[in-house]
């Protein structure tokens, strides 16, 4: 009588899926000398894997991509300077705008000063007490960055 | 299910928190994994450079979605594994196309074997070093998934679930894609002796 052996995909499913494998076929491999050779070609395949070089880079990427994360977060700080910069200027500006719609009458009886002068003198403000919250807020980000990263 | 284990759990608390130089320490428990995948699925040498970096960046910004489902180096090897699927995609690079022939890869390597110092080896250490090019070669002749799966399998050590949770794969793909691979490498490698018996 013809002996039917496993096929291929069987006696690799009897190596590398053991668990798998149905015991029918799992006692032939093992009592079979043709079967056998074939299990030891693909273990020898598996060892040969375990041979084979490994790939390896010649940069250190973790400096490399430390570097690349603090370029991004440094970037992000920047933009969020910025995204903070516009709401405070406008309300600032709004705040000016209502305290000189009440005030200007007023300044214009006890100083005597013209309507150009009053616009100049609210610029000039605006502009400083603009450029003290942003220096604010930056050295706010900066030391809870500092506290982060310690 | 297997989950995260408690040095995963403290690495990613700790660069959440802000400390980068934990993000170093997880660069170098999984770089092993990245480099294999994006090794086995590019072929360009300055794309893998720059796509391993990307890798890790998403890894840094993504990290605060990692949910501990799994072990981070897989979760890791998954974001390795689909960013490079993207790329050969947009490449339109062929990912499971099996029939391929590379003659003149073949006859380069193993001219390349012959002038690398073999004469040095004994008989033994010589067959051993050539077979393990002959698979070299034959691996590389793999379309980019079958190469994956089957150095995750045998180089990586990986077992079925932790590959097809890389890849995405049912366990039932992934473990005909390892057989018509191995079935395949093992016949190259006959024909390979056979014409060199010759
Ligand atoms: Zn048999």
């Amino acid at each position: 009588m013809k002996t039917i052996h496993p096929d291929d995909q069987s006696i690799q499913q009897f190596i590398f899926d053991k668990d798998h494998c149905d015991k029918n076929i799992a006692r032939h491999i093992n009592a079979c000398q043709i079967c056998q050779k074939m299990v030891a070609g693909y273990q020898e395949l598996s060892t040969d894997f375990k041979a084979q070089e490994v790939p390896v880079l010649d940069f250190n990427l973790e400096d490399r991509v430390l570097r690349q994360i603090t370029t991004q977060l440094e970037r992000e700080k920047r933009s969020n300077r910025y995204f903070f910069a516009g709401p405070i200027v406008f309300i600032i500006i709004g705040i000016v705008a209502i305290l000189s719609y009440i005030f200007i009458g007023e300044m214009k009886y006890s100083f005597g000063i013209e309507d150009l002068s009053i616009g100049f003198i609210i610029c000039v403000g605006l502009l400083i007490v603009t450029l003290f919250s942003m220096d604010m807020m930056a050295t706010y980000k900066s030391k809870m960055n500092k506290i982060d990263f310690s | 299910m297997e989950k995260g284990n408690s040095t995963d759990i403290h690495l990613v608390e700790m660069v959440l928190k802000g400390n980068t130089t934990s993000f170093k320490y997880i660069i170098a428990n999984t770089q092993g994994l990245v480099i294999q995948i994006v090794y086995k699925m590019i072929n360009n040498q300055q794309d893998r450079e720059d796509l391993i970096q990307e890798v890790y960046l998403k890894v840094y910004n993504k990290l605060s979605s990692f949910r501990f489902n799994s072990k981070l180096s897989t979760w890791i090897g998954r974001i390795a594994y689909n960013t490079c699927i993207n790329y050969l995609e947009k490449k339109k690079i062929p990912i499971l196309d099996l029939n391929v022939d590379h003659e003149s890869d073949r006859q380069e390597v193993i001219n390349g074997s012959s002038s690398n110092g073999l004469a040095n080896f004994t008989e033994d250490e010589i067959f051993r070093k050539e077979r393990t090019l002959i698979l070299q070669l034959e691996v590389e002749k793999l379309p980019p998934i079958y190469r994956t799966v089957v150095t995750l399998f045998h180089m990586e050590e990986l077992n079925y679930k932790e590959i097809s949770k890389i890849t995405n794969l049912p366990l039932g793909t992934l473990k005909s894609y390892l057989f018509r691979a191995r079935k395949q490498l093992k016949e190259n490698i006959l024909i390979n002796y056979k014409i060199e018996d010759l």
